[in-house]
């Protein structure tokens, strides 16, 4: 599950999947749900990066995961606030880049 | 006359204790250990590991509040990695 | 095979593993009271916690309390020690006999994944399902004999905070058998699809052995949608700051009246007591006139700590970084260096050992070079002294109190000293590429009266150490330094002139001369090098020496009527931004390794020190408060 590809949207194939485009967990905004997708290396990936996505999911942001972004810092971008089973963490706009997500919604 | 030798003493503990209380941990250590080698033939070297364990404990550091690593503040400090 | 200790009485040894924020610490003080060692693990910066407990049964233990860890896949030096420690790396530290796995019990979904994975080590463990107190309040229902069973463990309910808290897992503790140490099982950094299988693993446990109503974050999400919101949270932050420094003058008026009371009683007393001479003086110049003008905050500083520790305790303090971490990022700090630096509010020394937290270098350098420009609790003598003295207990727009304003305002102006040098910083040594945050924030908690108080008693135990000792010393070398030698037959003036001190004061009083300090300040600010409180003290010793008759006057009314508006003010200032006692310095370089930093740190600080004060002081004059 962990890959190096560049975006490339699933549903030109498939009719049948999600019809959201790929977003990561920095796009959520404020109060939404996501569900994980995948935690993966961004196109410029810089080399401390392994261990990042490591320990993003060690905390948590395995797929299939429900999580909400439950607030975002002063200026509206960074630090993401997402509480993600149960424990409630603060990221990087560069960390939860990271973390590709399904938007779910105003409802989980 | 009397007093003036109470006075005395008074400020040469004084004076002694802040060295000591002020000198460096390692320091310390090292003299404590000296001392440890000079003694060790006599009566005296039943004092020497107690001499050490008073040389070890923090008094400039981390302790330099007094409190020797049991600070209250701080203690729940969190962190991801 | 069991440690022998030096009485023969075999005792065992185990390690306390587990998730930060999950109460290990609060279990740890528990099991271990008063019997604890605080040391460093060999070449490391990292703190060693061992103690010793002792079961109801009777039976010893060895306790370590590892640092907090996520995971075994070390990410800073603290969990690559707790790594070490349980795979047998570290060279003389010996193997735990057993290992504690404490977890959260109110977030078993996080904490047991790491149990899963030291589970595959195959050492011998007890699960400690900590917090359960709270995990019954909020109606987690948790099947504990279904647990044990499903992970081949002995699982107890521990609360870290009840006195007997800890006795179920003494008891499951005494119930095993101890072999001699059995090494761990190779140890792999794990790839993402075994995290991914372990996660299953523990979402499978859970939903075999856990009931948990859904609604339970829903009052968490309500309190963190207002303190966690862009400007109500930031005025919440301002108003809770401006709060504590209010308190700290207005509660404590009470307490500290009484104490002044009691040492101009004692100092009476003595007086009457004893003849004229040597010995009275050193009673009562040194001793209590230099250790009563110390005592008296004791109250305030009570106050400002009860406030840090209930702030700790609440789980506030991760979200003011998170308001912060913006502001501090554009100064080149991280909202890592948040808590560090507030815990430098209490002192510096654990608030620069804190930023170990921050695993970037220059980011950390950055924390530890500006931590003292917090103002540390033990310039609060000081300030307090000098506002007692000169603002008047005037009302502010009917609510607030002045003396409490001033102060915020001190506290504030150590603030912007340090933005300010932080962006020079980040300027001139340049910020690091990679600022990684990923902190976690704590649910919402009642702070802990039990805890809170305790605290503050250890707190008050401290500062009481501090005073009946280096302070006392000093005191007494400085009374010595002021008295002798003795003035020539037929001298004018006080005889305090003639002494050492007084030598040594009208020598380097020039030096400080632009910047209004008297000689008296001059000798005071030397042993406040050891610890700030004692320039207070020696103002009092020497005041009291100046002042001639041997009973000791008040210090306040003193200096209040020989210092100029703009002396009190120039010292203020001096001391928002002086550079800080030797234990501090010392610190510094332990932590960085070098004695660059340490003397770079008290070059800056002096001379920011310098030019704050002579520009307090000439504007003052020119404004006629000369």
């Amino acid at each position: 599950m962990l890959s190096s590809a560049t975006d490339v949207p699933m549903s030109s194939l498939d009719p049948s999947a999600v019809q959201t485009a790929p977003m990561n967990l920095a796009m959520v905004g404020k109060g939404q749900f996501a569900r994980v997708r995948e935690v993966r290396l961004p196109k410029l990936g810089h080399g401390h990066d392994t261990n990042l996505v490591l320990r993003l999911l060690e905390i948590g942001f395995v797929p299939g995961e429900l999580v909400r972004v439950v607030a975002l810092g002063p200026g509206g971008r960074e630090p993401i606030a997402v509480r993600v089973g149960g424990t409630m963490f603060a990221l990087r706009q560069h960390e939860a880049e990271h973390i590709l997500v399904d938007l779910q919604g105003a409802q989980p | 006359m009397l007093e003036e030798l109470l006075i005395g003493l008074i400020v040469v503990t004084a004076a002694l204790y802040s060295l000591w209380y002020l000198t460096p941990v390692s320091e310390r250590l090292r003299l404590a250990q000296a001392i440890a080698k000079r003694c060790s033939q006599t009566r005296a070297s039943a004092l020497t590991p107690a001499l050490q364990r008073a040389a070890a404990q923090p008094t400039g550091a981390c302790a330099g509040c007094g409190a020797r690593g049991k600070c209250p503040v701080g203690q729940s400090l969190g962190k991801a990695s | 095979m069991t440690a022998a200790t030096l009485d023969g009485v075999a005792e065992r040894r185990i390690a306390l593993l587990g998730n930060p924020n999950c109460g290990k610490t609060a279990l740890f003080n528990l099991l271990t009271g008063s019997r604890q060692k605080v040391a460093n693990y060999a070449g490391v910066t990292v703190e060693r916690k061992e103690g010793a407990a002792t079961s109801p049964a009777g039976t010893r233990y060895r306790v370590l309390d590892l640092p907090g860890a996520y995971s075994l896949n070390a990410d800073s030096a603290d969990e690559a020690v707790t790594r070490d420690v349980i795979l047998g790396r570290l060279d003389g530290e010996p193997l735990p006999q057993v290992l504690v796995c404490v977890t959260d019990a109110t977030n078993l979904r996080l904490n047991l994944r790491l149990v899963l994975e030291v589970k595959r080590l195959g050492l011998p463990m007890v699960l400690a399902l900590n917090m359960s107190d709270l995990a019954k309040r909020r109606g987690i229902e948790i099947d504990v004999a279904r647990l044990s069973e499903l992970l081949g463990v002995p699982v107890v309910p521990t609360v870290g905070i009840h006195r007997q808290g800890a006795d179920p897992l003494l008891a499951a503790l005494d119930a095993l058998s101890y072999k001699p140490s059995v090494p761990a099982l190779e140890w792999q950094p794990p790839t993402l699809a075994e995290i991914t299988e372990t996660h299953r693993q523990v979402r499978e446990i859970l939903l075999q052995t856990v009931r948990e109503p859904a609604v339970d974050t829903r009052w968490d999400e309500r309190i963190d949608a207002v303190v966690m919101h862009p400007i109500a949270g930031l005025a919440i932050l301002a108003s809770v700051l401006f709060l504590m420094f209010q308190a700290v003058f207005a509660w404590a008026e009470l307490p500290m009246t009484a104490i002044e009371t009691a040492v101009s009683w004692l100092g009476q007393t003595v007086s009457q007591a004893l003849p004229d001479g040597l010995l009275r003086s050193l009673l009562v110049d040194g001793v209590i006139a230099g250790i009563g003008s110390v005592l008296i905050f004791l109250p305030q500083i009570v106050i400002l700590f009860a406030f840090i520790l209930a702030l700790e305790d609440s789980g506030y303090l991760p979200r003011a970084a998170f308001l912060l971490d913006r502001f501090m990022g554009k100064v080149g700090l991280s909202g890592r260096s948040f808590i560090p630096l507030l815990s430098s509010f209490a002192c510096a020394i654990p608030g620069i050992m804190a930023t170990r937290v921050i695993s970037n270098w220059r980011d950390r350098l950055s924390t530890i070079l500006i931590a003292p420009l917090m103002t540390c609790s033990a310039r609060l003598p000081v300030y307090a002294l000098l506002i007692g003295a000169f603002v008047p207990k005037q009302q502010v727009a009917g609510l607030f109190n002045l003396q409490g304003l001033v102060l915020f305002v001190l506290y504030l102006a150590g603030i912007v000293g340090a933005v300010l040098v932080a962006f020079v910083l980040k300027r001139t040594v340049g910020r690091g590429m990679h600022h990684p945050l990923m902190m976690e924030l704590p649910t919402w908690r009642l702070p802990n009266l039990r805890n809170l108080l305790l605290g503050l008693l250890e707190r008050v135990k401290i500062f009481l150490h501090r005073v009946g000792g280096i302070i006392l010393a000093l005191m007494i070398i400085v009374w010595a330094l002021s008295t002798f030698p003795a003035p020539p037959p037929g001298a004018t003036g006080a005889a305090i002139d003639y002494s050492f001190a007084g030598m040594l004061g009208h020598f380097i009083q020039p030096l400080f001369a632009p910047i209004g300090f008297g000689w008296e300040i001059c000798i005071a600010l030397i042993p406040g090098m050891a610890a700030r409180e004692v320039a207070v003290a020696a103002l009092g010793t020497v005041y009291s020496l100046q002042a001639g008759d041997d009973v000791a006057t008040q210090l306040a009314p003193l200096i209040a009527n020989q210092w100029s508006l703009a002396t009190a003010l120039s010292l203020l200032a001096w001391y928002v931004y002086a550079p800080q006692c030797l234990s501090t310095l010392a610190v510094v370089k332990r932590e960085t390794q070098s004695w660059r930093y340490p003397l770079l740190m008290a070059g800056y600080l002096f001379a920011m020190a310098y030019l704050a004060s002579f520009l307090t002081y000439q504007i003052a004059l020119r404004m006629g408060a000369g």
